[in-house]
């Protein structure tokens, strides 16, 4: 396949086939070997570089999706006389220690000060939460950052003209279908079986992994009418091409669905946030996503269409079993609808993880409430992850809260019970079934207790 | 001092950080044969039989090799000195697979799509035997693992493989069962540690060719080039001399490349095809395929009077070398030989145990150890102790610990797999070590516990530690310096870089020496060709031991310096000076830059070169008093460190910067042992966490801001007063960790990691009580 873009300023026309990871161009193809590989599925953030100023990891992106756009990678940040200033601080505070982490860092370090340039230290330990360094302890890496915020850097190259298709090669050894609208992405999906992929995060780490590349794939990353946040009075509509910072950014989202905005925040690291996309999480029907719950908490509806039309099914009816949505094979997720809230309604996402970032959810809860003039619960959901093949919605601890006094003697201590017996939860390597009992019942307390 | 002492940035820091092409995998030749191993299913398998026709017949497959295609040699992986003592308990590739990921074949194809493919055409029969899983069980079990008739020990080390221990140790001083009898207090406990697994960003790779002259070429990142040189020579049937191995910038190692890995593979390829290889491991290939620290269990008496004072220690400790004894013995020796003599006012000790195989990834090297297995224990144990005797564990550690002037009878005793050597303690400032740390901590305030919000508490705990600089009577270094014209030096060592910054540390030690700025040092390490020889970089040992071969080095070329200049300026040696940038004499002056031009092009015609090598005769240990400040969430279990405080003597720092990153960064491993890392294994013997998100390292949210002070102190023995530093940060937090988790919540974990599922299930049952 033909793809044109532009890498460190620089316009490539690139003959490539278009699985091909976008890390093994760069370094093999372009000889640009200062972005590393350090575990191949998006975990370790040791290739990220910016594509059109985002930070992305190059490990999960097929190359074909790099066409059109700008990418910058670490030998475009600066060279030995024109260094970033985040490079010399890093070298000056340490920071650079056996430095298989540096590039990709010093790229997740240069993303976080052109969107924040003076972050505070939280704000650095979330930027650069997708860069694991063995070497450092991570305090040099803060203290560079700290040290080369504010100093002015020159602007990023500009992006490349996106107009145009890449032109596939007829000995592309997979078909990758890319099309510009949405009812040509329903003819290719009518025409026979292929695999969407969107931002790739969950699916080029499958492959990574031994998974088979499929002869037909179907990119749904450039459609614009799956793009976007539209909010009206009545809700939300998100595409289904949306990233977890398109949520992240959105303050209505941050504002009208704080539990939805809390459970993207929580999802992976920076590179994964922008990368990784709404659908893509609703389809991959992995019983630890984190945006399934609150989505589900909030009354969100599954937009489905297909050349039949549309369907819409409530996300707490999407999942059928681990793994395994209600999605047919024609079809493709456009959006999901959430309502607009009643005003008082409390959200929450709780996520219970063992590392604070990259890491998938021992046990996940997101949890809605109101209560009303006389201090009863009112339109209790609540939705666990991990804790059963698929979501799992706690209808008996559900009813019980129902119209309960939110100041009843015990109740949270009822209802964390309650919620601990209701579900059959399996042992595996994050927890046993015992924990995930024990923890599902504190959270639902802990929402209780407010 | 102008140079030795100071925080300079690291000689390689600018190039890395720009992105330079640097580690092996960026300046590896292409095109080269990409080399991919199949790997076992299976935790203990005998191949029947491999059908190899439909791999080998994929265009662009070069070679596809089987246990039947290679020598039938015997070696250990384990990159030590020689003779190793490991046992020599595997093949290139062998008949029997011993854990899931071990190697069945070999495939090297033109392009990384054939070798794929090759692997998958692949024919094996399996004969699935029963594993040997746990390894309580695995002394005298049914199942054997090594019953090859050319396995062996190198000299004695209690090697039985026919039932299943791969080494067996014994040492005591004094009658510990009659002081246990008499004595006031005795605490037994049992602590068990997990596999942890490095994770060096870089993963495990290399590269081989033949170079004009046939040789065999090995670009490698490796901790120990000599090592993998002399054992793949052993391996591939090849003398010493026809192979060269050379490190280029290594992406961590921290004991995880101290092993021989793709070398034997990616050599036969080259060997057999004549051409160039290379072979990178995938992540997962790391996981299931390398090292991990060997999992023990400790059973720990302390016996002691009313008052605190200790009067013996037992220390009975079995290890899990998994499927092959790769450093067995001499971790399983440091577990004692690095922790029990940190106590020496005891009447009497004893440590023991054997290592016993079994079908898991293989036990290796791992920096601290040994050495954190043992500190978890003993550590715990004292603060168990504390909390029976109702009295401060840093009062406890204070009235027990070693002290300078002191010795014990341990280091003649106990060497890493033969005896150690004698020596009195001439800096130990841990003393002051622990007042710093206190302050720093707040310990006065804060122990043993507050609450922190509704559903979380807060407490505090601490641990010391010892380590060692070095293995005497083993560890050797050497180091050749090199005058260029116009006044630059080459410093050409064997010492190996692994990102620690020992290139640029060596370079200040040389500089210092010479009263030259660092940046006239022009370094090249770790060559089995053009450099000196080291033993490598493991057991603490760079700064100690090749800082001194550095630094003879160094005070000969000074030598020779003053000789050549009082020539030049026809004075006696003994009237010149020189000062770094000139010799004097009485009469005039020649610069170093004039001096060193015309010595090659002009006058007195000569090349100067000075090589120093040193044997590390003793080994002080660095000390550290560690503090840990923990939050602990009552409704998850999930421990958050809130602040982990370390001050460290490590003898005079040659660079207070690097060796306090030093510390930094094995701080964080030790919190990852503590907390969240940790190899698991399904029930039939396949890899849990065989992926990063499975596996957890600590990120960059779940280390706090760590406090790291050096203590003022000076080892008469070491180069400019220096010690060791690039262990000692990883032995800490498990024990001082565990203990803030007890003073915080009064749960007491004794199996590492202290997981939120631990933590929450201890609460539990300790409100159900
Ligand atoms: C390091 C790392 C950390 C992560 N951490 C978290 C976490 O903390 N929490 C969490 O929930 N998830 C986590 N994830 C997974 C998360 O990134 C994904 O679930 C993500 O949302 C998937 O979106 P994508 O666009 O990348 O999907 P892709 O990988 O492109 O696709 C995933 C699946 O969805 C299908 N699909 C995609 N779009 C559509 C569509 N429009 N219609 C129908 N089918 C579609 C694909 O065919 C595929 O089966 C993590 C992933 C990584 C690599
Ligand atoms: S290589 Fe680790 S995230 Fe890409
Ligand atoms: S510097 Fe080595 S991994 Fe970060």
């Amino acid at each position: 396949m033909k793809i044109v873009c532009t890498v460190n300023g620089q316009r490539r026309e690139l003959d490539v086939r278009p699985m091909r990871r976008l890390l093994d161009v760069l370094r093999e193809d372009l000889g640009l070997t200062g972005t590393k590989e350090g575990c191949g599925e998006g975990e370790c953030g040791a290739c990220a570089v910016h594509v059109d100023g985002r930070l992305m990891n190059a490990c999960q992106m097929p190359v074909f999706q790099a066409h059109g756009r700008g990418i910058v990678t670490i030998e475009g940040l600066g060279d030995r006389d024109h260094p970033d200033p985040l490079q010399a601080a890093f070298v000056e505070t340490g920071g650079v220690q056996c430095g298989f982490c540096t590039p990709g860092l010093l790229m997740a370090s240069r993303a976080l000060l052109n969107a924040s340039p003076q972050p505070t230290e939280t704000e650095i330990r979330e930027g650069l939460a997708g860069n694991l360094c063995r070497c450092t302890g991570y305090g040099r890496v803060i203290e560079a950052v700290q040290l080369a915020a504010g100093v002015p850097v020159v602007d990023a190259p500009a992006p490349v003209d996106g107009s145009g298709l890449p032109v596939p090669a007829p000995d592309d050894a997979v078909h990758v279908l890319i099309p510009d609208r949405l009812d040509q992405a329903l003819a290719d999906r009518a025409a026979g079986p292929c695999t969407i992929l969107a931002g790739g995060t969950d699916l080029m780490a499958a492959f990574n992994a031994g998974l088979p590349v499929p002869d037909r794939v179907l990119d749904v990353s450039c459609l614009q009418e799956l793009r976007g946040i539209e909010v009206t009075a009545a809700g939300v509509r998100i595409g289904s091409a949306t990233s977890y910072s398109d949520l992240i950014d959105s303050p209505d989202v941050t504002r009208i669905w704080p539990a939805m905005a809390e459970a993207a925040r929580l999802v992976g690291a920076p590179a994964v946030q922008n990368m990784g996309t709404v659908g893509g999480n609703l389809a991959n029907a992995s019983p630890g996503a984190d945006l399934v719950p609150a989505l589900a908490a909030l009354a969100g509806v599954v937009v489905l269409v297909s050349r039949q039309g549309e369907r819409r099914v409530p996300v707490t009816e999407f999942y059928r079993g681990y793994r395994d949505c209600d999605c047919r094979p024609d079809e493709l997720i456009a959006a999901v609808d959430l309502p607009t809230p009643a005003p008082d309604l409390r959200q929450a996402f709780f996520k219970a993880g063992t590392r604070r970032a990259q890491s998938i959810a021992r046990v996940n809860l997101a949890a809605c409430a109101r209560i009303d003039g006389q201090g009863s619960l009112r339109d209790v959901r609540l939705v666990a992850g991990s804790v059963a093949p698929t979501i799992a919605l706690l209808p008996r601890t559900t009813a019980w809260l129902e119209g309960r006094a939110i100041s009843a003697p015990n109740l949270a201590d009822e209802a964390a019970a309650l919620a601990a017996d209701e579900i059959t939860p399996i042992d595996d390597v994050r927890a046993s079934a015992a924990y995930r009992r024990t923890v599902l019942g504190n959270l639902v307390a802990r929402f209780l207790r407010g | 001092m102008n140079e030795v002492g100071k925080s300079l940035p690291k000689i390689d820091g600018v190039g890395l950080a720009l992105g330079r092409p640097a580690y092996t995998d960026d300046l590896a030749p292409r095109p080269a044969l990409v080399v991919r191993a199949l790997r076992s299913p299976h935790a203990f398998a005998r191949l029947k039989s491999i059908d190899t026709a439909a791999a080998e017949a994929i265009d662009g497959v070069a070679c596809v090799l089987t246990w039947r295609d290679v020598p039938r040699v015997a070696v250990t992986r384990a990159g030590q000195g020689h003779p190793e003592p490991s046992p020599r308990d595997r093949f290139i590739l062998d008949e029997y697979v011993r854990h899931v990921g071990d190697e069945v074949a070999v495939v090297a194809a033109d392009s990384e799509a054939a070798a794929v493919a090759a692997l998958a055409a692949l024919v094996v029969d399996y004969e699935v035997l029963e594993p040997v899983l746990d390894f309580e069980q695995a002394e005298d079990h049914a199942t054997v693992l090594h019953s090859e008739p050319e396995i062996h020990e190198n000299f004695p080390i209690g090697f039985e493989p026919t039932r299943n221990i791969a080494s067996a140790y014994a040492m005591h001083v004094g009658d510990v069962d009659k002081v246990v009898q008499d004595a006031e207090v005795v605490l037994r406990r049992t602590y068990y540690t997990q596999a942890q697994q490095h994770v060096a960003l870089e993963p495990m790779v290399c590269a081989t060719w033949l170079d004009l002259h046939g040789r065999l070429n090995v670009l490698t990142s490796t901790q120990t080039p000599w090592h993998v040189r002399r054992i793949m020579a052993r391996a591939l049937e090849m003398p010493v001399g026809e192979i060269r191995v050379n490190k280029p910038r290594i992406g961590g190692g921290f004991g995880g490349k101290q092993m021989i890995h793709g070398e034997l593979l990616c050599g036969l390829v080259t060997r057999r095809t004549g051409k160039a290889a290379r072979m990178v491991y995938s992540r997962r290939e790391v996981f299931a395929a390398t090292n991990t620290r060997h999992p023990m269990r400790m059973d720990i008496t302390l016996a002691a009077d009313r008052g605190g004072h200790l009067r013996a220690i037992d220390m009975q400790a079995l290890s899990d070398t998994g499927a092959y004894g790769e450093h067995a013995l001499t971790v399983f020796m440091v577990a004692g030989a690095k922790t029990l003599p940190l106590y020496n006012k005891v009447e009497a000790v004893r440590f023991g145990g054997k290592t016993v195989y079994t079908n898991r990834v293989p036990g290796g090297a791992f920096r601290g150890y040994g050495a954190i297995q043992g500190n978890y224990a003993l550590e715990s144990a004292l603060a168990e102790l504390a909390h029976e005797l109702d009295l401060d564990p840093v009062e406890l550690r204070r009235m027990n610990m070693i002290a300078e002037g002191e010795t014990s009878p341990i280091f003649a005793i106990m060497g890493e797999g033969t005896e150690g050597v004698a020596m009195t303690i001439d800096s130990c400032k841990l003393p002051a070590c622990i007042d710093r740390g206190m302050e720093l901590i707040g310990w006065g305030e804060k122990y043993p516990r507050r609450e922190a919000g509704p559903e979380k508490v807060r407490g505090v705990g601490m641990a010391l530690a010892m380590q060692g600089s070095g293995i005497p009577g083993i560890d050797m270094a050497a180091a050749t310096l090199k005058l260029n014209d116009f006044g630059s030096f080459n410093l050409l060592i064997g010492a190996t870089d692994l990102g620690t910054g020992s290139d640029t540390i060596l370079a200040q030690i040389a500089a210092e020496t010479l009263s030259v700025s660092t940046d006239l040092i022009k370094v090249y390490s770790s060559d089995t060709d053009r450099t000196p020889f080291d033993t490598g970089a493991y057991a603490s040992s760079t700064t100690y031991v090749s800082g001194h071969a550095v630094r003879t080095a160094a005070q000969k070329m000074r030598a020779a310096l003053l000789t050549e200049g009082a020539a030049m300026l026809g004075c006696a040696e003994k009237d010149a000076v020189f000062d770094g940038a000139e010799v004097r004499g009485p009469d005039g002056a020649i610069s170093l830059e004039d001096l060193s031009t015309r010595l090659l092009y002009s006058q007195n015609q000569k090349q100067l070169c000075t090589t120093g090598s040193h044997l590390c005769e003793k080994s002080p240990p660095p000390y550290l008093a560690a503090f840990a400040e923990v939050e602990v969430d009552l409704g998850t279990g999930k421990v958050d460190l809130i602040d982990f405080v370390a001050v460290v003597d490590c003898g005079q720092a040659i660079n207070p910067n690097l060796a306090r990153v030093q510390v930094e960064g094995g701080l964080a491993q030790g919190i990852g042992m503590a907390l969240t890392e940790e190899v698991r294994y399904g029930k039939r013997g396949t890899l849990l966490t065989g992926d990063m998100m499975t596996y957890r390292i600590p990120a960059r949210q779940d280390i706090p801001r760590l406090t790291v002070e050096l203590a003022a102190s000076h080892e008469p023995s070491g180069p400019f007063g220096a010690k060791s530093v690039g262990e000692i940060g990883i032995d800490t937090p498990p024990a001082a960790i565990a203990n803030a988790v007890f003073n915080a919540v009064g749960v007491r974990v004794r199996d590492l990691p202290l997981t939120a599922e631990k933590v929450l299930m201890a609460l539990r049952e300790g409100r159900a009580k």
